[in-house]
């Protein structure tokens, strides 16, 4: 197994290679860079002095011909430094290990919940497969997932504030300092995250709990006299919740783009609203460095899904 | 009068062809709806919502730009069915013209990104080798990419507008369908059918075109209704960031963003409604989908 994750680690290093290059190929390739923005602001206000740009632009390294500039930036990555950020001039690196556990713990969160809520209502739904409690847990599975999180988000604020007279907390607070505060604050965008993952897992759970129902093995468990329930717990549950387990890392992919709407709405300080605000301004120093945590982080979680896999699946081995 | 053409003598025959098709796509629809009656209203507000977007006027009660400064921010009443925004636009007609934008890029986008999809996907599985190796690296780079990561970093370069949402919503989609359609046509390369096509001298391009892609209608079909849904989820968040659909023109997660909040706080509706106007598309384009899986999915029949 060893030799499996170093082979996946080492196929992942051209992925990630490939995702930053995109990226800066992506944001070069049309006029308008960062130092325009600086001087001008981003709504165009200020005033452009052509002198002024020049200097800017040298100083931040972007007269030199955009091959330098990308070795430059990709040899620096190699020995560990991601750059300064061109708008704030703050370390890529720490910016990023600072708001990482925020992000991080919402999705978390959200696909804790989403497991949470989602297991038992897949659950029930096969096992009262196309009777109404179905038919009502499947229509709320379809309806949450045609809700956009973001407005859950702004309808939590709105209603919340016209109603009960509460606004969402303001600023951040680190778990391990003031976990209560915390977890009020990051519980909101967690739970509109939630909104669709639970659906999914509902979904799926009831999907494949229904494939195997059709097993023989589950046929044999009935017939040596077991009760529908253990039937359902011990003998169907457990490979019905392989392939659930697999879309963790789409619900994962999904939660990290998500966050980038919600940390807005909320005004939470993570990596999202970091991304947002980078690919405003053309900060493709940072907006590269993100991408590389974000694409490595998906990597990591999607090769920790498969080896979730395995070991719930005992007859899949990775050689 | 000259002689009847060619084409006026045909003009019968083939308007009489056009009919039996429409005539049993008529009649497959209506079977459809008794069927799976949640895809069949599904189906039903789709068209309503494309028949929305396609004469917004008949639908509207008011110009949707229109700023009416006596009637800012008032709430339902028979004037203004779901109330005034805070420039006094008729929320109603707003959200009615929006469903053009909501219609063109999901459409927009979903048509070409699936399509480039398939195509790739086919190649890519039919011919196998370097080929796929090839590109099956380059959509692994592109799916690295949370979608609306992927979409932001896209509409952060090209800059607002329509056009631009349909490409970047393109650019996203397409890689996922891809993937999935290489899978479905790796399954019907392995059949006993591709390979008798292949022994009596099939050209490539006939055998992806005549035996594998009509193979794999079902799953693109399936997989692209889907996708409608999560285009139209995509494209709000886009414009509710405020890089999606440039203001004036009406868009539904444009209407949520900027300062909505705050008008929100003091007049809800303005909130409300255009996120129930996404709710009510997706969940319809949802449901056809869905529907659409359990009746040509073989493999989930009588589920």
């Amino acid at each position: 197994m060893a030799a499996y994750v170093a082979r996946r680690l080492l196929l992942a290093i051209p992925t990630i290679w490939g995702a930053t290059t995109l990226v800066f190929l992506v944001i070069n390739v049309l006029p308008g860079d960062v130092a325009s923005l600086i001087l001008q602001g981003t709504s165009g206000e200020g005033i452009l002095m052509p002198y002024n740009l020049e200097v800017l632009r040298k100083e931040l390294g972007l007269d030199r011909p955009m091959y330098v500039q990308y070795f430059s930036w990709l040899g620096h990555v190699v020995t560990g430094n991601f750059g300064t950020s061109l708008w704030t001039g703050r370390d890529v690196f720490k910016e990023v290990i600072m708001r990482l556990p925020i992000t991080l713990q919402i999705a978390f969160m959200g696909i804790f919940f989403g497991f949470v809520v989602g297991l038992p209502i897949g659950i029930i739904s096969a096992i009262k497969q196309d009777k109404w409690p179905d038919y009502i847990l499947r229509g709320f599975a379809i309806l949450f997932l045609a809700i956009p999180t973001f407005w859950i988000g702004l309808m939590v604020i709105v209603l919340g504030a016209r109603y009960f007279h509460w606004n969402p907390p303001i600023g951040y607070y680190p778990l391990w300092e003031e976990p209560l505060r915390n977890v009020k604050q990051l519980i909101w965008p967690a739970l509109a995250l939630a909104s669709h993952d639970f659906a999914r897992v509902a979904r799926m759970t009831r999907s494949s709990m229904l494939e195997v129902l059709k097993e023989d093995y589950v046929r044999t468990a009935r017939a040596k006299g077991l009760g529908e329930w253990v039937v359902f717990l011990r003998h169907a549950l457990r490979n019905s919740l392989i392939p659930v387990v697999t879309l963790m890392s789409v619900y994962f992919a999904t939660s990290l783009g998500g966050t980038v709407v919600l940390e807005n709405v909320f005004s939470v300080p993570g990596l999202g609203q970091l991304f947002y605000q980078s690919v405003r301004v053309k900060d493709f120093v940072m907006v590269q460095g993100l991408i590389f945590w974000l694409v490595t982080m998906f990597i990591f979680v999607n090769l920790f899904v498969d080896l979730l896999y395995g070991w719930l699946d005992p007859r899949i081995s990775y050689k | 009068m000259m002689g009847r053409s060619v084409q006026e003598v045909a003009r019968p025959q083939a308007v009489a062809r056009v009919g039996r098709v429409l005539g049993e796509l008529l009649k497959q629809t209506l079977t459809f709806i008794r069927r799976k009656p949640l895809g069949g209203v599904g189906l039903i507000v789709v068209l309503l919502i494309v028949a929305m977007a396609v004469v917004p006027g008949v639908f509207a009660t008011h110009d949707p730009l229109d700023a009416d400064f006596d009637a800012v921010l008032k709430g339902p009443r028979s004037v203004h069915w779901l109330g005034t925004d805070n420039l006094g636009r008729d929320m109603y007609s707003r959200i009615v013209w929006g469903s053009r934008v909501a219609i063109i890029v999901s459409f927009g986008a979903i048509a070409v990104g699936t399509t480039i999809g398939l195509v790739a996907g086919v190649v890519s599985g039919y011919f196998g080798r370097w080929v796929d190796v090839a590109m099956q690296r380059l959509i692994e780079i592109m799916l690295a990419f949370p979608a609306l990561i992927l979409a932001l970093a896209l509409m952060a370069v090209f800059g607002a507008g329509l056009d631009k949402v349909v490409i970047a919503l393109t650019v996203v989609y397409a890689p996922r369908t891809a993937r999935v359609m290489r899978g479905a046509t790796l399954q019907v390369k392995a059949m006993m059918y591709v390979d008798a096509a292949r022994a009596i001298g099939a050209s490539h391009a006939r055998i992806m075109f005549r035996h594998l892609l009509p193979n794999v209608m079902a799953s693109y079909l399936i997989v692209a209704s889907t996708l409608l849904g999560a285009a139209i989820l995509t494209e709000a968040s886009l414009s509710f960031l405020g890089l999606g659909v440039p203001p004036p023109a009406p868009s539904w997660g444009q209407m949520l963003s900027g300062n909505a909040q705050e008008i929100a706080l003091t007049a809800p509706w303005t909130a409300i409604f255009p996120g129930l106007a996404i709710v009510v598309l997706v969940f319809a384009f949802n449901a056809v989908g869905d529907a659409l899986r359990d009746v040509w999915d073989p493999k989930l029949r009588g589920r």
